[in-house]
């Protein structure tokens, strides 16, 4: 059982040198708090392009909001099973905020205000987890860790994904669990993440359960110790430094990982670049033409019997439809670059009329 | 449970190095680069390779390779990290042509194949450059075919955002219309004297520190407003450009 007593919460951004030598502010936001048994943090970083302005005014925009909406609605996120309601209402909500926010600093839109998402909300031991771009979200418990969500990059380095996205609610992955032994959750942005995670063989350093560990030190002290610390090692080790934040939920009452033990290496991860998607949309599709084939078919007799049952008056409730079939495959494509206002404006308003759908169908069969 | 006190060293943390910028250099050697030309241009890329070893960051992400073509193509120096005592190649020149399309073709081969090399593993990496350098136009068996076929496959990645170019005629006998036609994003090629190589390779060397450190998109690589000078951009032009949008 882990009681909000028993957590403690840590959140930490720092400016690394790439910005604070030429005095520019940190990009990076991040926030933690506790309320009515509901712990959550959150991360976000700004897209750091020039043309992403006001990428730090998102990114604190996006931790409040989901502070906001996780201490206020756990349960209506935990709880319920339609995974693209959820996530079309989460993006909803922050790309609402951005663009009022935009309003009201008269910015041209939101997109100068792209950043990541990362957080983590907990109650009683149920724990979920949120992620769109890079940085990562790791479990720490007493037998070792594991990533919780790896980091989302495009095809070059440079490139990920931003909550400011037209179709942002894609990408977003929402992870449910239960904290059971977990003894700490560690979030990290990729000036930190870039610096403990081997990406090529999907392993986090010892050092992570080593950084969360400090979240089990009293308040201030907690949090001077990892400030020190992601300063002198992560920070200070390039002058070309990004801004770093870590976020943690350490649980006060259960076993820590032997830091010792944990591997220090393991195998490289070969990707196989013949097998993608394109590949088995390919080696599906003959199915699929069958499948609708016998579709068609069945319709067509379901439509016969309904007009022979309209012509009796049977009176009898007319067949479910069977389950719709797609006309054709979608042709997987790269993700289009960020469309700039048009493309934003779309993508709001393509999550609004998803939610006013929802409201109605939901006003209406209550 | 008591939290243990941790003792934190620089040895616990990775250093941020699995990022990479793989960079082809397409050098024409044909006989036209003979004498002051091609020693020049030695002059330019040893300082342009000292450069990137002088900077820890740009020395860990710059994966450089160099592909010659000058009667036939050749690879100088396969990709691989930088040895930080490792010495760069000469690059000779020939009495030979100048098959300009092979050695893109050959360039746009590995580029691709190192790409592949870097998703296979997993590693990050910013999009390739490929640096074309010559002073003349097509020559030899083919020579017109190969270059059109480059031009399509150039320009097709760099039109997908996958390649940067950079078309870079040195004096006056290039077929800069030709060479134009290699990028379709850039206005006009970048026109340079053999005299200018050390200048054009510390911007090179600059710009990839630059890209490597975030500062600079693709797009400055590339976006000129500055007023053009005949059918190409002058070198002064472009360093003036760059600096403005750094």
């Amino acid at each position: 059982m882990t009681a909000e007593s028993n957590r403690q919460l840590q959140h930490l951004s720092l400016a690394g040198r790439k910005h604070r030598d030429k005095g520019v502010p940190c990009e990076d936001a991040s926030l933690s708090v506790s309320q009515n048994g509901v712990s959550v943090v959150c991360l976000s970083d700004g897209a750091g392009s020039s043309q992403y302005t006001h990428a730090d005014v998102g990114a604190k925009c996006v931790v409040q909001t989901i502070c906001e909406l996780m201490l206020k609605h756990f349960d209506a996120f935990y709880y319920d099973i339609r995974e693209s309601v959820v996530k079309n209402v989460l993006i909803a909500a922050i790309q609402s905020e951005l663009t009022i926010k935009a309003k009201e600093m008269s910015l041209a839109g939101m997109e100068i205000m792209s950043c990541t998402m990362l957080f983590s909300a907990v109650k009683d031991t149920r724990m979920i987890c949120g992620h769109i771009g890079d940085g990562i979200i790791a479990r720490v418990s007493g037998s070792g860790m594991q990533p919780i969500t790896l980091p989302q990059n495009g095809e070059v380095a440079a490139s990920t994904l931003f909550v400011t996205l037209p179709d942002a609610q894609n990408y977003l992955r929402v992870i449910r669990t239960t904290t059971d032994d977990t003894h700490a959750v560690i979030l990290m942005t990729d000036g930190v993440c870039d610096m403990v995670f081997d990406q090529t063989k999907l392993l986090l350093m010892p050092v992570v359960a080593r950084l969360a560990e400090l979240g089990g030190l009293p308040g201030p002290e907690r949090e001077r110790e990892l400030t020190k610390t992601i300063r002198s090692f992560i920070i200070d080790a390039s002058p070309i430094s990004d801004d770093a934040s870590i976020g943690l939920i350490y649980f006060s009452d259960t076993e820590a990982p032997d830091f010792d033990s944990l591997p220090l290496d393991k195998e490289i991860c070969h990707r196989d670049l013949k097998d993608d998607l394109q590949n088995v949309q390919d080696e599906i599709l003959p199915k699929v033409r069958f499948a609708r084939e016998i579709y068609q078919k069945s319709n067509a007799l379901v439509h016969e019997e309904i007009a022979g049952e309209e012509e009796a008056e049977t009176g009898n409730e007319t067949k479910a439809a069977p389950a719709h079939l797609p006309e054709d495959l979608p042709e997987i494509k790269e993700r289009p670059a960020l469309s700039g206002k048009k493309g934003i404006l779309i993508g709001v308003g393509v999550s609004l009329a998803f939610m006013t759908v929802v409201m109605i169908v939901y006003l209406i069969f209550r | 449970m008591g939290s243990k006190r941790q003792i934190f060293s620089e040895s616990d943390f990775g250093r941020s190095t699995r990022r990479r910028l793989p960079i082809c250099f397409c050098l024409d050697v044909s006989g036209s680069m003979s004498g002051n030309p091609i020693q020049e241009l030695n002059e330019g890329l040893q300082s342009f390779f000292s450069s990137i070893r002088d900077n820890e960051e740009t020395r860990s992400a710059a994966d450089i390779c160099i592909v010659t073509f000058g009667g036939k193509v050749e690879i100088v120096l396969p990709f691989g990290k930088l040895a930080k005592n490792q010495s760069i190649p000469l690059v000779q020149a020939t009495t030979s042509l100048t098959p300009i399309g092979e050695g893109i073709l050959t360039s746009l081969e590995l580029l691709s194949e190192r790409k592949d090399g870097y998703k296979h593993l997993g590693i990050k990496y910013y999009q390739p450059w490929l640096v074309v350098i010559t002073d003349g136009a097509p020559q030899g068996e083919e020579s017109m075919e190969n270059m059109e076929r480059a031009i399509v496959a150039a320009n097709e990645l760099e039109s997908s955002g996958r390649l940067v170019i950079f078309n870079i005629g040195v004096g006056h006998s290039v077929d800069y219309k030709l060479l134009k036609r290699l990028s379709a994003k850039r206005a006009d090629p970048i026109s340079i004297q053999s005299t200018q190589f050390s200048k054009l390779f510390e911007f090179l060397g600059s710009s990839s520190s630059s890209i490597i450190s975030g500062g600079m998109r693709d797009d400055a690589l590339y976006d000129f407003s500055t007023k053009q000078q005949g059918k190409s951009m002058a070198l002064d032009d472009f360093f003036k450009y760059l600096e403005d949008h750094s």
